[in-house]
């Protein structure tokens, strides 16, 4: 009975086996189940042997089932609930075959050393034999790998217990716990029997059969899983033919191109979308149909992009032209992307495409317009590499785009202005603004052959998709540099020119003034010469010539230096100086001019004047200017030619220098028009005189102007600051040019 | 009057200019008197005084044109020799054309200046004497009667006696008489004499025609 009802399910279990051959634990079970058939044959046998010979026989053979039975039960375990500890299992493998080997070579067989006798003993109605015998130590080899199979067995369901879901521990209770109860239950009856605590028979196979069944049940329980998985899968079937449907209806809903390739890299789907775009059917572009629409040149290529990613199972997005329903070939972006199925297969490609003519068109233009841009434009990302320059950048740099595109912003900074570059450019990410990096001083550029240019850089932050980027605009500024300085100079050149042809108007006075020392030195020299060819002898009469000599050439070398000073052509050298000084040297040059004139010059000098800081030749060349023009503001006038010099601290610390004259004043029209450039009262004046003085003064920081006096004449004041310390700002001398 | 020691007048506005001009012309052992001013010259100004002016250009006040000028409008005889610091065309031509003696500019080498004042001692002493002469022939001219001064310029005109007595209404004899007369009252003691005499006074010389 038991070996029927086995052998059903050994067949039942092989069948499944042999259909699916992965399904390992079905194998072990019918190996199982056909060793409980030859348990149950051998233990049938022992219980009806009529000779000792027999009884030994059976039982001798007995054990192979055992060993098959066991080993089976171990990789049942194992393939079936996928826990167990292998190097138990081999013990237990091990010390089992071990258990077979002495079974075989020791004795009678693993249980007994020599069988004295059989009795025949009355169980449910049977005579059944038992055997008498000296008992075998092996046995106890045999049970130690049934103890440790029972452990096995507990600890393989224990950790499926703990692993498993409800499926899962409900197969390792079952499965795992049942299999290592029945185990320790049938070796401790084959045990006891030995012992002669229990009588016989042995029951070895009806608990194996237990085993089986339990087994059996578990493994049913699988097939049933089987079957319901099936109607699972027959629904999902239904349920994917749905959600194809909705793919296609939102695959033809979607505003991009969408196509879908098997693995053979055919196309197998296009959406309405692509259709609408090409004009043509489904089946015109299936396959390989679609790449009939390819731009000739750009054939070769896309489909080499497309293969090779195809191959790779790679992402792939290419660019190529594609004819649109009216003929004209659009520029289409097209991604590609492989499919696979939840495990692994793979199933082909899926992509998107769209007209990204327009986009390229915009990006072309955006790419002209900063390629025209007339200043160098640079564009830094936050890691400060260059992501973008025009063609004004490379003339500027002297690098090709190939050169800096990617490289740090910093090969463009000289080294010296390296640190605090980075610095600034982190501290401009911090809080990115639109500002001019080179504001006040000069910033420097370095070309590639280590030349550095000045320019002016304007930076402007950029939300970019990758990230914050600054958009640098870069102007050269040499030219401009040059243009300045060449201004300056021409302005040094006129102010230069201006003093020397108001030298000119004052040549006669100014070689009167040299002459008349020159004059008297002679006349002393020849007086002397003529003294000592005449009389040698009074030396008192000579030293005093010599004394006057002296004293005059002083006297010409001292006015030769204020003409010097006036006429050279030095560079506008800001220092404390004293105004008054200025006054009284500007009175020691026109003193001659003046009194040919008939003008009395008087002074009123505030003593005690803080210095001023100034240029004293310009300074001087304003009071030239302002005297000679009152001067000649009293021309016409018969007496009473004054004119006053004075100096005084304003108010505000500021000092004042007046020039008032007697003359005829100022028409009030022409108050301010007469500091204008050009604008002249006399007849042959050029007309530059004043507006170089108020130039000069306002370089100083200084005001000047004119007034009209109560009675009589003319005004005129300028200021300039007093010096407060060295520490005050010099005035630049590019403040000239306002 | 007769032989005084010509004085140089240095005017100059400049101190050591002066100074030294002094000392200069002490050298050379002439006679100066320095003034820093014109008007200071004009205050001590003696028309009678030999000499000459060594006068500046450029001064305060009184200039060395206008006091030219001023000297011109006294009958100053005294030459100008003017210095000046620089040499001024329009300047120096207008000083010539009101009768400066010479024209220098400083500084003056002291041979031409010496030189300058030697020639402006020697007009003034030629202008002085041509002066003193004239008023000597003035004097004389003085002493002839009215017949005697018509006949006087008739024969200075060089008409013959014959022709004279026609013009005066009388007979050559008288005229005869007045000429010797003429001749003698003049101290002339040829015709030509008397000419020479009558033309420095300014008669004769066409202003009768």
């Amino acid at each position: 009975m038991i070996a029927a009802a086995c052998l059903t399910l050994a067949f039942m279990q092989l069948s499944i086996w042999a259909r699916d051959r992965t399904r390992l634990a079905h194998l072990l079970f019918a190996v199982l189940a056909l060793t409980v058939i030859g348990m149950a044959a051998l233990e049938v046998q022992m219980m009806h042997a009529q000779t000792i010979e027999a009884f030994a026989k059976a039982q001798r053979w007995i054990h192979v089932p055992i060993f098959g039975a066991v080993v089976a039960m171990v990789w049942f375990v194992r393939s079936f609930l996928g826990t167990g500890r292998l190097w138990l299992a081999y013990t237990v493998c091990a010390l089992r075959l071990l258990s077979l080997i002495v079974n075989f070579s020791s004795g009678v067989s693993l249980n007994y050393r020599e069988i004295t006798g059989l009795r025949q003993i009355e169980l449910w109605g049977e005579s059944i034999a038992v055997a008498d015998g000296v008992f075998n130590p092996w046995t106890r080899l045999g049970q130690l790998s049934l103890l440790l199979l029972a452990a096995y067995l507990a600890d393989a369901a224990l950790a499926a217990w703990r692993r498993g879901d409800d499926e899962g521990r409900r197969s390792a209770a079952i499965g795992g716990g049942s299999l290592a109860l029945f185990v320790l239950a049938a070796g401790t009856h084959y045990g006891l029997v030995l012992e002669g605590v229990l009588t016989p028979p042995y029951l070895v196979a009806p608990i194996f059969l237990f085993i089986v069944l339990a087994m059996a049940y578990e493994l049913g329980g699988d097939v049933l899983r089987a079957e319901r998985f099936y109607r699972q899968l027959q629904l999902g079937n239904a349920q994917l033919r749905e959600s194809e449907e909705r793919f296609r209806n939102m695959a033809d809903t979607a505003p991009v191109m969408i196509w879908l390739a098997g693995t053979d890299k055919l196309c197998t789907f296009f959406n309405r979308t692509w259709l609408a775009f090409t004009g043509r059917t489904m089946n015109e572009e299936l396959g390989n149909g679609w790449t009939q629409g390819i731009h000739p040149e750009d054939f070769d290529r896309c489909l080499r992009i497309y293969g090779e990613a195809f191959d790779a199972r790679r992402d792939f997005t290419m660019e190529y032209r594609l004819r649109r329903h009216d003929g004209e070939y659009r520029c289409i972006l097209d991604s590609g992307a492989p499919r696979f199925a939840a495990e692994g297969t793979f199933l082909g490609y899926i992509g998107s495409a769209f007209d990204a003519t327009d986009l390229k068109q915009a990006e072309q233009r955006m790419r002209l317009v900063v390629e025209a841009a007339p200043s160098a434009i640079v564009m830094v990302n936050g890691e400060g590499r260059i992501v973008l320059l025009n063609a004004q950048a490379e003339k500027l740099f002297g690098y090709t785009r190939e050169e800096l595109l990617g490289r740090s912003a910093e090969v463009l900074v000289p080294e010296s202005l390296r640190a605090g570059h980075t610095g600034h450019f982190h501290d401009y990410f911090q809080a990115p603004s639109t500002r001019a990096l080179s504001t006040g001083r000069d910033f420097l550029a370095r070309c590639k052959d280590g030349s550095e240019v000045p320019v002016e850089v304007g930076l402007n932050p950029i939300d970019m998709p990758e990230g914050m980027c600054a958009l640098a605009s870069v102007i050269d500024l040499t030219g401009r540099r040059r243009a300045e300085a060449e201004a300056a100079l021409q302005r040094d050149e006129l102010l230069h020119l201006s003093r020397v042809a108001m030298l000119g108007e004052l040549s006669g006075s100014l070689a009167h003034e040299v002459n008349q020392p020159l004059m008297a030195i002679l006349s002393n020299a020849q007086a002397a010469l003529r003294f000592l060819a005449r009389d040698p002898g009074n030396s008192d009469r000579i030293r005093h010539i010599l004394e006057d000599i002296a004293e005059d050439d002083k006297r010409a070398g001292e006015v030769i230096r204020r003409l010097r000073a006036l006429l050279m052509k030095k560079q506008i050298r800001y220092r404390a100086l004293e105004i008054n000084e200025v006054v009284l040297d500007v009175l020691g040059v026109l003193r001659h001019d003046l009194s040919n004139r008939g003008v009395a010059a008087r002074t009123e000098l505030a003593a005690d004047l803080p210095a001023v800081n100034g240029d004293p030749v310009q300074l001087q060349q304003v009071l030239l200017n302002l005297i000679m023009n009152g001067c000649d503001a009293m021309n016409g006038a018969l007496a009473d030619r004054r004119l006053t010099l004075r100096t005084a601290l304003s108010a505000d610390g500021e000092i004042q220098v007046s020039v008032t004259d007697r003359g005829r004043g100022i028409p009030p029209a022409d108050m301010e028009r007469i500091f204008e450039p050009f604008v002249s009262t006399k007849a042959e004046g050029m007309g530059l005189g004043l507006s170089i003085c108020r130039t000069i003064v306002t370089a100083h920081r200084g005001q000047l102007w004119a007034v009209n006096n109560a009675d009589r004449g003319a005004s005129f004041h300028f200021t300039v600051p007093a010096e407060r310390g060295p520490s005050d700002e010099q005035p630049g001398a590019d403040r000239i040019s306002d | 009057m007769n032989n005084p020691v010509p004085t140089v007048y240095l005017i100059d506005d400049d101190s050591s200019v002066l100074r030294g001009l002094g000392r200069l012309l002490a050298s050379a052992g002439m006679k100066f008197a320095a003034f820093d001013s014109s008007l200071a010259f004009l205050q001590n100004f003696d028309p009678t005084a030999p000499g000459c002016l060594v006068l500046d250009l450029a001064m305060p006040g009184l200039n060395g044109l206008e006091l030219q000028q001023a000297l011109a409008a006294r009958r100053s005889e005294l030459p100008i020799v003017f210095l000046t610091g620089h040499g001024d065309i329009a300047t120096s031509v207008q000083a010539m054309k009101r009768g400066a003696a010479d024209f220098l500019t400083k500084p003056v080498d002291d041979q031409a200046l010496l030189a300058a004042i030697r020639d402006a001692f020697e007009k003034n002493r030629a202008h002085r004497r041509a002066r003193e002469e004239l008023a000597q022939i003035e004097q004389r001219l003085a002493t002839l009667t009215a017949r005697e001064r018509e006949v006087l310029e008739h024969v200075v005109g060089g008409r013959p006696n014959k022709q004279i007595a026609a013009a005066l209404g009388t007979v050559e004899k008288t005229i005869k008489v007045h000429r010797a007369r003429v001749m003698q009252k003049m101290d002339a003691r040829t015709l030509a004499d008397l000419v020479r005499l009558a033309e420095r006074a300014g008669i004769g010389t066409g202003r009768g025609q």
